[in-house]
């Protein structure tokens, strides 16, 4: 704020008081048409002031003339995607896929329901983009367990695995330590040759004996060669990715005292042609058959 | 002194001011002469230009529009002659508005603000609707009584025919605009049949506002009061540069009428007041460099016209320096300048620049690759012990044909690459194709077992050939795996 109003010599203006290097400010007037629209500014914000929501008031608040609310208009748009969306989840569910995946358009409808459904539904466990976590099989990997075919992946998913529903995937597996169906030396032989099967066989030993109980004890449900069964949901064993540890510990600890994985039925909570999009996004991440 | 005291100090010296001024309306007179003939001719090329452009017809090829300049802002492509650009070669824009500012810098240097005086649109459009404004309600005296005398029907329906014109003039110009965006014959085809596009319909309509208001109403109010470009050109001019200037040494002491003939000392100037009359900002240029003189020589015709017919040396109102003209007050001086350190940067700046860019685009690639890794999973394991990454692979195919192009990989040994959505592959090398003028995005699969993962990644080399032309390039990627083997 100056403390006195200075007039510039040459001009006769007065000075705003502001000076840089010895520059000073001349206050100028302001044309009067500019502070007309600064009128017309004051007038617009009036007006918009009766027409939309305003003046806050409690827990409520003046709606405005218009009545006009981003919430409500939030929730029209949302009720109108709903309905645009209807229209082709009706056609996901009625198709098959192989109808499905000849519209292209309907294939990343479906890619994109999917994908938000995964994120919503499946992400927590099977991680985002279905890298898997220990325990929670890698989507992306396909080292299915009970089959990677659209079909199979529809299955799973809408009865579960090992869920409260009475189609879900049933597959157990004995508690070979704990119930004592094996000694532990006897365990640990098994391991050791199972061990075999992906190419880290530990050193020295000789897994003769271990072959024998394998064919005994694990090859009904394993296989032979342990290719695995997918009827039964007993993975393949002769394979570099495993679900609970490739280390000699974990072969143990799984022929002992065996973690079963469970996955809920999903058909409680999601609709089919959310499945089904969800099948078709599932089944593309790397791993479908 | 008590705050009160204070504020009857500060209301009294301010008596004298007023906050708000009234705007003085300016009745530009007509003048002739060669200053004029070059304005004319700069302002029919420079609208010539602008309205016909458009029109201009360049034959590119099936299903590609024929229209020589073209800001295709739906299908992302600008045309221009013969090149073509892609949202990718947005900084050749960059590149233009340095040129462009530098350019207009380097001219203010040599000779002052030409740019406002002649090619400015705000001077362009204002000029031609003065042209309309006296062709209808007459020059400047005629005018000005007009508007004194009380509406007549007269009056009042030369008014009407003015604001008419000038809206087809700004419709025209607001019409012209959209043409540079959609091809010309179609969107007038389709704004008169009423199927044009809302934006079409809004931008016309909105530049016609702008036009009408900005050239008819606004007028010298935009340079002295919106325009940042009068502000700052004090930092371009120096006391070389050409500016329209009044020779004060020569003119003063100004006298006029009977005076003049035995007035001692007496200058040149008549005190005519023809230099202010013909002003399209109202000034007096005799008060020297001034904000709002857009330095379009007008008062050069004027005063010339006078010099002449009272038997005077013609070029009282002249382009001169400031420097010559301290000289010439002193009885000598000062040749023009034209290489001086400022001329010299600025012309260095845009020799470099327009190199950097012709350059820049005579090498411009017909070839774009780019590889974006997934950020989840960031790697699988398979059964058979392989890792697998997937990255998004998009293609740029700058040809107006079909092209297939191959992808290889160098660096991940027995590198099998899989294209998930076409389903092509597992193969050492993929045969992608994309559309005509198109980006195509391929969701690629490399599998394999990397040698070395120091920690957790290895780089990999996308190598893309374009088995039309044979055009390759190289984009460097990450192949990435677990951090410590066997953990997982």
């Amino acid at each position: 704020m100056p403390t006195k109003i200075e007039k510039d010599s040459i001009s006769g203006h007065m000075t705003t008081g502001h000076e840089w290097d010895g520059l000073k400010e001349l206050n100028q007037p302001l044309p009067k048409w500019w502070v007309y629209i600064l009128y017309a500014t004051m007038v617009w914000s009036a007006v918009y002031f009766v027409l939309y929501p305003s003046v806050p008031w409690f827990n409520t608040y003046f709606r405005g003339v218009l009545g006009y609310s981003t919430r409500d208009a939030v929730n029209a748009d949302v009720a109108a995607v709903a309905k645009q969306r209807a229209v082709h989840m009706d056609r996901i569910k009625a198709m098959s896929y192989a109808d499905i995946r000849k519209d292209p358009q309907l294939v990343a409808i479906a890619q994109t329901a999917g994908r938000i459904a995964f994120a919503e539904n499946c992400q927590p466990c099977h991680g985002a983009g279905g890298g898997g976590n220990p325990g929670y099989p890698a989507l992306a990997a396909g080292n299915w367990i009970w089959g990677g075919t659209l079909d199979d992946i529809q299955k799973t998913l809408t009865f579960g695995i090992r869920s409260a529903h009475e189609n879900a995937r049933q597959g157990p597996m004995p508690r070979f330590g704990v119930d004592a169906m094996l000694k532990p030396a006897e365990i640990q032989a098994v391991a050791e040759y199972v061990m075999t099967l992906y190419g880290t066989p530990v050193a020295g030993k000789d897994t003769k004996a271990g072959a024998a109980l394998f064919v005994e004890n694990c090859a009904v449900c394993h296989g032979p060669n342990a290719e695995g069964n997918r009827e039964l949901g007993a993975p393949r064993l002769a394979s570099r990715a495993h679900l609970y540890g490739s280390d000699l510990p974990s072969v143990i600890a799984q022929i002992n005292n065996p973690r079963l994985g469970v996955m809920p039925a999903w058909n409680v909570r999601l609709d089919e042609g959310t499945i089904k999009a969800l099948t078709l996004y599932v089944h593309g991440m790397g791993g479908g058959e | 002194m008590s705050h009160i005291e204070r504020q009857r100090q500060l209301q009294q010296e301010e008596a004298g001011e007023h906050l708000f001024a009234n705007r003085v309306r300016v009745y530009p007179k007509s003048v002739t002469g060669p200053v004029r003939r070059f304005k004319w001719a700069v302002l029919i090329g420079c609208l010539g230009l602008y309205y016909l452009l458009p029109w201009l017809r360049w034959e590119r090829g099936v299903k590609q529009p024929n229209q020589a300049v073209l800001l295709d802002i739906s299908r992302e492509r600008f045309y221009f002659f013969n090149l073509e650009f892609w949202p990718q070669d947005i900084y050749y824009l960059t590149g233009l508005l340095i040129m462009g500012a530098v350019a207009l810098f380097l001219v203010t240097s040599l000779a002052g603000r030409v740019w406002c005086g002649y090619t400015c649109p705000q001077t362009v459009w204002t000029d031609l609707f003065m042209w309309v404004e006296r062709l209808i309600e007459g020059d400047r005296n005629e005018r000005m009584k007009r508007d004194a005398a009380p509406l007549t029907l007269n009056s009042a329906a030369r008014k009407a025919a003015k604001h008419i014109l000038w809206l087809g003039i700004a419709f025209w110009t607001g019409g012209a605009w959209i043409m540079y965006y959609v091809d010309a014959p179609t969107v007038t085809v389709q704004f008169w049949t009423g199927v044009a596009s809302t934006e079409v319909y809004f931008f016309t309509f909105l530049f016609t506002a702008t036009t009408y208001l900005l050239a008819g109403w606004a007028r010298e109010q935009v340079c002295t009061y919106m325009c940042p470009w009068p502000r700052f050109q004090s930092a371009m001019l120096d006391e070389h540069s050409l500016t329209v200037t009044y020779q004060g040494w020569r003119g003063e002491p100004r006298t006029r009428g009977k005076r003049a003939a035995n007035a001692v000392p007496a200058g040149d100037c008549v005190d005519c007041g023809a230099c202010v009359t013909v002003c399209p900002t109202g000034i007096d240029i005799r008060d020297g460099i001034q904000l709002e003189c857009i330095n379009c020589g007008l008062c050069v015709d004027a005063c010339n016209h006078v010099m002449e017919r009272t038997g005077r040396p013609a070029g009282l109102i002249t382009w001169d320096t400031l420097a010559d003209q301290a000289a010439k007050a002193a009885g000598t001086h000062t040749p023009f300048r034209l290489l001086r350190a400022r001329t010299v940067i600025y012309l260095s700046a845009l020799v470099l620049a327009a190199v950097v860019m012709v350059v820049a685009l005579a090498l411009r690639p017909g070839i774009g690759l780019s590889v974006q890794h997934d950020r989840a999973p960031l790697f699988v394991r398979l059964a058979d012990g392989n890792l697998r990454n997937g990255y998004t692979i998009k293609i740029i195919n700058k040809a107006h044909v079909p092209v297939t192009f191959e992808l290889t990989t160098q660096g991940l040994f027995g590198a099998i690459l899989t294209e998930a959505d076409e389903g092509l592959g597992p193969a050492a090398t993929l045969g992608l194709p994309v559309k005509a003028d198109e980006v195509g995005t391929f969701r690629v699969y490399v599998t394999g077992q990397p040698t070395t993962l120091a920690d957790g990644t290895q780089p990999i080399d996308f190598s893309l050939r374009n088995t039309v032309s044979g055009e390759q390039t190289v984009y460097r990627s990450l192949f990435m795996g677990p951090n410590t083997e066997g953990k997982r």
